[in-house]
């Protein structure tokens, strides 16, 4: 009896043990998933993550009408080869759920507000202002408008988008292996729909174009007055190369003249009537700012950008075009782009490129015939507008209470019950106040603010993207790019004819400003009165009137994000905010290099891609030098860096120091210069450093090169000369050591690439990298100066793929991303890529190989064989 | 002492290892098959039916544990031969513990979870075993 009560005692023990710990080890703790199940060994955990693919794969599926066969060669890339473009869209819709299911997975969350249904409740605000921004609303009509249409190619569409779905679904139906991010986050994926892929449509334009320049622009005239913000902001703007070439040269004796009295035109800043619209505006920026992801949209100051250009025979050395494309976008791992061939053996169909992971369709890439590739345009394509509301369900609109419309959800939200979401719309498009605390708008006038954007629209993009893939010349393109709406983007096109030409591209709206009052600059560069009835979209650009050029006798064509044309053509139409157009020094130095070359190869053109040569130091850094020999005395130190200046030849080296001097000095010049009055008047912007080379190259006294702080009058000598002494200060202070040689700029200027969940151990650097922000092959360095001190760049943008096609020979062809092709970490494809992009080299397309037994074996890496037939 | 004791007590001791080789192959075989599903829990199940070979606690924890920490062992090292998964053990580290080095950490603390859930359960097993005995001979 005795033992039998010590056994029961030892045994309650063991399983109050055991208990215990499976339960602990069952439950997440926070951001945690239940340890047990994800690590323990056992289906579904990290023992079971996928990493790379088998070497050969054999599936059997009814979806497809034919076979389809499939080669990954040696990065991954998959090169797909079938007898229709459904059966391809299929394949296609399989790899890429292969290697990128989770970032499909969160990018179509995150587009369609679907967030919270996986992070809880943190992720609320997040989804209600992405549902706001009805991305989703448009993607659901986009769809039921393809469903809808009797047109054939719409219906071609329509098929490829189900295939494409289907191919998807077919891999997560019958995967049992989830990336690691899934079994973290402790969910499996949903099927995917035709509405998931429209909608990365609505997250390229939102990532493009959705902007709060509108506010920017407003509140930097209501800080700094019409004469300062023409002086420093306005157009014209200084040296700039328009992306279209026959329009007429843009001067940059254009820029105006100093105002004439700074003192008067500080104290004329004070503009009454624009005050509390600005308020209100701040305040809603204030609230946004607390958005997830919204902050990077507000403080962006420089244009999300890219490089393109192409070089017709005339100037290649081997007579025909070649075509060149980096777009500068956010980095991430996985990357952004997914590399793919597609064949369609029973016709002629054969495309190379780089497509969304979502998305049956290359952005940017070529077929047999035609190449291209886009830049950003930075054409304003979204406006704000405010509102005197009368209560909760009306507005004043043209003198008329006016009812506004509704947009309902129920947003599902992880361990809670569903939120009911409810978005008020306007004549012009969705509220945004309803998101805020509505005591932040008492006492004003206008108290309701909505925005009108281009893409609140239904998309035809696909069917743009359908044509350039078929078109065989630049007719067949241009027919096709009318349906490309937003976002709006320099289309720099090449063809097999020897066809090069340029044409941003887009839907632009024109607005009605014909009631505007006299601050409003108009052209949607600052928020309209919506209840007066003003800014209203009365019409968009004619396709044959947006800006283009076409076979230009100079011989190449390049854009960078600059302005989009010459004078004749402006004075019909103002398509940019000035705010939104780059400084230039990249287009510069492009149409620098091409101009100076006619017998341009491949070789040229990644070299082209990779220059890291500053036009901007080649301009300031002489003038710096003259300015600071005439310094009475100089350190030792401060003599060894100017010796530095003296013998730099201007290249962003991370293995030098002269360019950490340059950038650092840049930034407290510019901050000395022009400090002193914008800080006072609360500008929320600095100009640009083209505006700055402006007035040091031509103007040496110039009333912003004073102090207005001191008695005396300083002028640009006196600036550079204190910006110097202050900038070695600074770095002797962040290096520790007066030896100039150790001030390596890799030191100061990384480049790092995050994984999209933020976690540090899957994501890559930061490196050492040459280059900066004015550079061919840029870098989207942040401040090396602020607060007085030396800072460290850690960029996280730049390009986010480089491609070269050579129209001569297109198995010549070439591409890199800097990533890899499988979003897997564990995989040997993961980072691949990144390592290359950083060293400079770039992989062939194979693209010429358009028959399965042309395919070399030395070339594949695994092979997929997809059967059709009852699967 | 007779030679007839001596040969039941060769033999019975020779039935012990057999049992407890049983007990081993039983939990070790099981454990190793529910390494491909998806409830980890299983492994509880493996050890106790270990446990269930004896009436005595020790025995049975001992089993339990050689069983399914043997399987998890075996299970480990294959996957480590066969794919990337030490990579991914790594990043883990760095996600849970911030360093990337010290993945190994992890395995041998999955390893040693395993003993001890077949200690636990084996022990379980054989407890239980000898109450329905002992109350059956009550």
């Amino acid at each position: 009896m005795k033992k039998m009560s010590k056994t029961i005692l030892k045994l309650g023990i063991v399983l109050l043990i055991t208990i215990g710990l499976t339960i602990a080890l069952s439950i997440p703790f926070g951001l945690f998933p239940a340890l047990g199940k994800f690590l323990f060994p056992g289906n579904g955990s990290v023992w079971t993550v996928p990493d790379d693919v088998v070497k050969q794969e054999t599936l059997t599926t009814d979806a497809l009408e034919n076979d389809v066969t499939i080669f990954r060669d040696q990065w991954g890339v998959p090169h797909i080869y079938g007898y229709s473009e459904q059966d391809l869209a299929f394949a296609l819709g399989y790899v890429q759920a292969q290697d990128r299911l989770i970032q499909m997975d969160l990018a179509r969350r995150s587009t369609r507000g679907k967030l919270a249904e996986i992070l809880g409740e943190d992720a609320l605000a997040s989804d209600e202002f992405s549902l706001n921004k009805l991305k989703d609303y448009w993607a659901v009509e986009s769809f039921k408008a393809l469903q809808e249409s009797e047109d054939p190619v719409d219906q071609i569409i329509l098929d490829t988008l189900l295939s494409y779905s289907a191919g998807i679904n077919y891999y997560i139906k019958n995967t049992n292996k989830l990336p690691l991010e899934f079994l973290f986050l402790g969910y499996k994926p949903d099927p995917w729909s035709p509405v998931d892929t429209l909608s990365f449509v609505k997250y390229m334009s939102e990532m493009l174009t959705w902007s709060y320049q509108d506010f920017t622009t407003l509140e930097l005239f209501d800080a700094v007055g019409l004469d300062i913000y023409n002086d420093l902001f306005g157009y014209p703007l200084p040296y700039q190369i328009p992306v279209t070439v026959n329009y007429g040269e843009y001067q940059s004796q254009m820029i105006p003249q100093n105002v004439k009295d700074m003192k008067e035109a500080i104290n004329s800043a004070d503009n009454q009537g624009v005050e509390d619209i600005s308020l209100i505006f701040q305040n809603l920026l204030s609230n946004i700012e607390k958005i997830p992801g919204e902050k990077e949209f507000i403080h962006n100051s420089q244009l999300v950008g890219s490089n393109n250009w192409v070089a017709n025979g005339s100037k290649t050395e081997s007579g025909m075009p070649i075509l060149c494309n980096d777009m500068h976008l956010g980095y991430n791992l996985p990357g952004i782009w997914y590399e793919a061939h597609l064949v369609d053996l029973s016709s002629d169909f054969n495309v190379y490129g780089f497509f969304l992971a979502g998305v049956p369709y290359q952005i940017v890439g070529h077929n047999a015939y035609v190449a291209w590739g886009m830049t950003n345009t930075g054409i304003d394509v979204l406006d704000w507008y405010y509102y005197k509301g009368i209560n909760e369900t009306h507005y004043w609109y043209k003198n008329t209470p006016t009812a506004y419309g509704h947009i309902e959800y129920d947003i599902n939200v992880k361990g809670r019950e569903p939120e009911h979401f409810v978005i008020k719309t306007t004549v012009h498009g969705p509220v945004f106040n309803n998101l805020i605390d509505q005591e932040d708008y008492s006492g004003y006038i206008n108290d309701v603010i909505a925005c009108k954007w281009i893409s609140h629209n239904t998309t035809q993009e696909s069917r743009a993207i359908y044509g350039w893939s078929h078109a065989k010349n630049r007719n067949d393109f241009d027919e096709a790019s009318k349906f490309f709406s937003t976002p709006a983007q320099n289309i720099v096109y090449a063809d097999i004819h020897g066809h090069i030409g340029i044409r941003p591209t887009g839907v632009i709206p024109i607005r009605d400003d014909s009631s505007i009052p006299a601050w409003n600059f108009g052209n949607g560069t600052m928020p309209y009165n919506g209840t007066a009835g003003e800014g209203e979209w009365i019409g968009y650009i004619p396709f044959d009137n947006l800006p283009h050029s076409e076979n230009p006798l100079q011989g190449y064509l390049a854009s960078a994000n600059q302005i989009s044309a010459g004078p004749e053509y402006l004075a019909n139409y103002t398509i940019q905010n000035p705010l939104s157009i780059d400084e230039g020094y990249r287009a510069r130095r492009i149409n620098e290099l091409l101009a100076n070359d006619n017998l341009i190869t491949i070789d040229d053109m990644k070299a082209i891609q990779q220059d890291t040569y500053s036009i901007r130091a080649g301009n300031f850094t002489p003038i710096f030098v003259s300015a600071i020999t005439s310094l009475s005395s100089k350190t030792q130190v401060q003599d060894d860096a100017l010796t530095k200046l003296i013998d730099w030849d201007y290249w962003m080296d991370k293995d030098t120091s002269a360019p950490t001097i340059f950038v650092v000095l840049m930034e407290v010049y510019k901050e000395e210069t022009f400090g002193d009055e914008l800080h006072m008047l609360e500008s929320p912007r600095m100009p640009s450093d083209a505006r700055l080379e402006y007035y040091t190259r031509t103007n040496s006294t110039s009333l912003w090169f004073d102090n207005i702080n001191t008695p005396e009058i300083e002028n640009r000598d006196d600036i550079i000369q204190l910006s110097f002494v202050k900038t070695i200060n600074a770095l002797e202070d962040f290096f520790g050591t007066s030896d100039v040689d150790t001030w390596k700029f890799g030191d100061i200027n990384k480049l790092y690439f995050p994984h999209l969940t933020g976690f540090s151990a899957l994501s890559s650097g930061p490196y050492d990298v040459s280059g900066c922000d004015d550079t061919i092959n840029v870098i989207w360095n942040d401040h090396y100066w602020f607060e007085d001190e030396v800072h460290i760049s850690i960029a996280t943008g730049g390009p986010s793929e480089r491609l070269i096609v050579d129209l001569g020979n297109l198995n010549n062809s070439l591409s890199v991303i800097p990533s890899g092709q499988r979003g897997v970490s564990t995989s040997i494809h993961y980072t691949d890529q990144l390592e290359m992009f950083l060293n400079g080299e770039y992989h062939p397309q194979y693209f010429l190989n358009n028959k399965i037994e042309d395919f070399l074996s030395s070339w594949i890496e695994s092979t997929i064989f997809m059967k059709a037939g009852g699967g | 002492m007779s030679e007839k004791f001596v040969m039941t007590d060769a033999l019975n001791r020779i039935q012990q290892r057999i049992k407890g080789y049983y007990a081993f192959l039983v939990s070790f075989i099981l454990t190793f098959i529910f390494c491909y599903f998806t409830i980890w829990q299983l492994c509880i199940l493996a050890g106790l039916i270990a446990g269930f070979f004896y009436t005595k606690m020790s025995k049975g924890a001992l089993n339990g544990s050689l069983g399914v920490g043997g399987a998890w062992v075996l299970f480990v090292v294959i996957k480590i031969a066969s794919s990337n998964v030490e990579i991914l053990i790594n990043q883990i580290s760095g996600i849970v513990i911030g360093t990337t080095s010290l993945g190994w950490v992890f395995i041998v603390l999955i390893i040693l979870l395993g003993f001890g859930f077949g200690a636990l359960s084996g022990a379980i097993g054989s407890g239980i075993r000898f109450l329905i005995e002992n109350r059956k001979k009550e």
